[in-house]
């Protein structure tokens, strides 16, 4: 761990100085001419402390080291002060697996994938339906059947679910659909979302990012078995006897009314099985 | 005579196309008018590539690295240290949001051997010529060569090919 009080410093200026030095290490790698990187203000300042950190721990001063083997080790040195800060400042202890296998299992398929299925909203999502959502339920319903990209993910734990996004008007619709267990042929509609198209514009192309994207901004930290995250995916309940409900999700900080929660149970000889959950602030999502 | 390249290529590993792709919406590539200058002419001013350069190189040095199991090689470390440089400058210029560097970064850290494997890229200059910047090197790197990035490259720019 670097010895650097870091607790004080701002996040954007810290990476900031980090940026420099990867920028200063791979120039002198690549033996770019100088392209000038400003070390006399603040975050330079920073950077030249950084710098200083990295020579006391491993004996190399960027400003000075030429050769490709000591750049390397330098730079080795600065990902790993990196990756230290981000897990202390930026994700703190949360967990981030669960979402991370989102986005590296989707698989892009055809935006006609459902134009043969029928389609369904989810019951409980439905009674949100009018108040929450600023779209006609016919136009929910077509952009569904024909969003603008469409993502796969399949897993024997977690289910066949899908996120689309499309775009009406400059309104973007955000959908996390599933396939019906009873009824492969069946596709409900687990949750729309809907924003300004201003918002996630660049996001539009992958909706798998885009959803995670609004669980970072409207999500809210949902705790089972004692772990706390913005999104779970396949957890067995830990409780004796646990059955399958919303109780079993602690909700915290936003009180009982002012959230909507999706998940997916299963109940099965071995207890209660979350097979995915996750949370949104109604009354942010609502206000915005 | 002086011929002028149609195609450029690129190395890139699995994983930088992959978060490229998935967060930043385009491409930043090293690339070089040859793929491999070593069996050009004597007189052919692209032979003068250095072999840190050279996409032959570079792609069989990958490859070595990754066969080889070696996630702890000089060339996997580069490529995950330029992959984290290029997240934070997508972060500071607005690109991707502060947990979203966070998921980079640990996707990076726990990327297994395999998502390091070489991918060349082929890119026609004729949908480039606007973005193609000569890199500007010290003499004392190789006077003669001649190495390029585009900076902003799209998906549909370029073709992909694994040997």
């Amino acid at each position: 761990m670097n010895t650097m009080e870091t607790s004080t410093i701002k996040m954007e200026d810290y990476i900031s100085a980090i940026s420099r030095l990867f920028v200063l290490s791979s120039n002198k790698r690549h033996q770019i001419r100088d392209l000038k990187i400003n070390f006399s203000d603040n975050i330079g300042k920073l950077a030249l402390g950084i710098n200083n950190e990295i020579y006391k721990k491993i004996n190399i001063d960027i400003f000075r080291s030429k050769l490709i083997a000591e750049i390397l080790l330098y730079e080795r040195e600065l990902d790993c002060l990196f990756s230290n800060y981000s897990s202390a400042n930026i994700i703190e202890d949360k967990e981030l697996e669960d979402e991370l296998f989102l986005l590296k299992s989707y698989i892009k398929v055809e935006k006609t994938y459902f134009s043969d299925n029928n389609l369904s909203i989810n019951d409980k999502f439905k009674k949100d339906l009018k108040q929450k959502i600023s779209v006609s339920a016919p136009t929910i319903f077509a952009a569904a059947k024909n969003p603008d990209y469409l993502h796969r993910i399949e897993d024997s734990d977690y289910g066949d679910n899908f996120f689309a996004s499309a775009v009406e008007r400059n309104v973007i619709l955000i959908y996390h659909l599933a396939i019906n267990r009873e009824n492969n042929k069946l596709v409900d509609i687990q949750n729309v979302l809907t924003f300004n198209i201003s918002k996630y514009r660049n996001m539009i192309s992958n909706p798998t990012r885009l959803f995670l994207n609004v669980l970072d901004d409207y999500g809210i930290d949902i705790t089972i078995n004692n772990e706390t995250r913005r999104f779970f995916k396949y957890v067995k309940i830990l409780k004796e006897n646990a059955r399958g409900d919303l109780s079993l999700i602690n909700a915290e900080n936003v009180g009982k009314d002012n959230f909507s929660m999706q998940a997916n149970f299963m109940t099965t000889e071995y207890g209660a099985i979350v097979k995915y959950a996750y949370g949104i602030n109604s009354t942010i999502y609502m206000r915005e | 005579m002086k011929s002028k390249k149609l195609i450029y290529y690129s190395i890139n590993s699995y994983l930088a196309f992959w978060i490229n792709e998935n967060f930043y919406n385009n491409h930043f590539v090293w690339c070089a008018p040859v793929f491999d200058p070593s069996v050009l002419n004597e007189y052919d001013q692209n032979r003068k590539i250095p072999p840190s350069s050279a996409p032959a190189k570079i792609y069989k040095r990958y490859l070595e690295d990754v066969e080889g199991g070696d996630l702890h090689s000089a060339k996997i470390i580069e490529n995950k240290t330029g992959l984290k440089k290029g997240a934070i400058i997508n972060f500071e210029s607005g690109n991707i949001s502060e947990i979203e560097l966070a998921r980079i970064n640990k996707i990076i850290d726990s990327a297994l051997i395999n998502e390091f494997r070489p991918l060349i890229y082929i890119i026609p200059s004729s949908m480039v010529k606007t973005k193609l910047k000569l890199v500007d090197v010290e003499l004392t790197a190789n006077p003669l060569s001649m190495e390029y990035q585009v900076p902003e490259l799209n998906t549909n720019e370029f073709d992909i090919i694994e040997l």
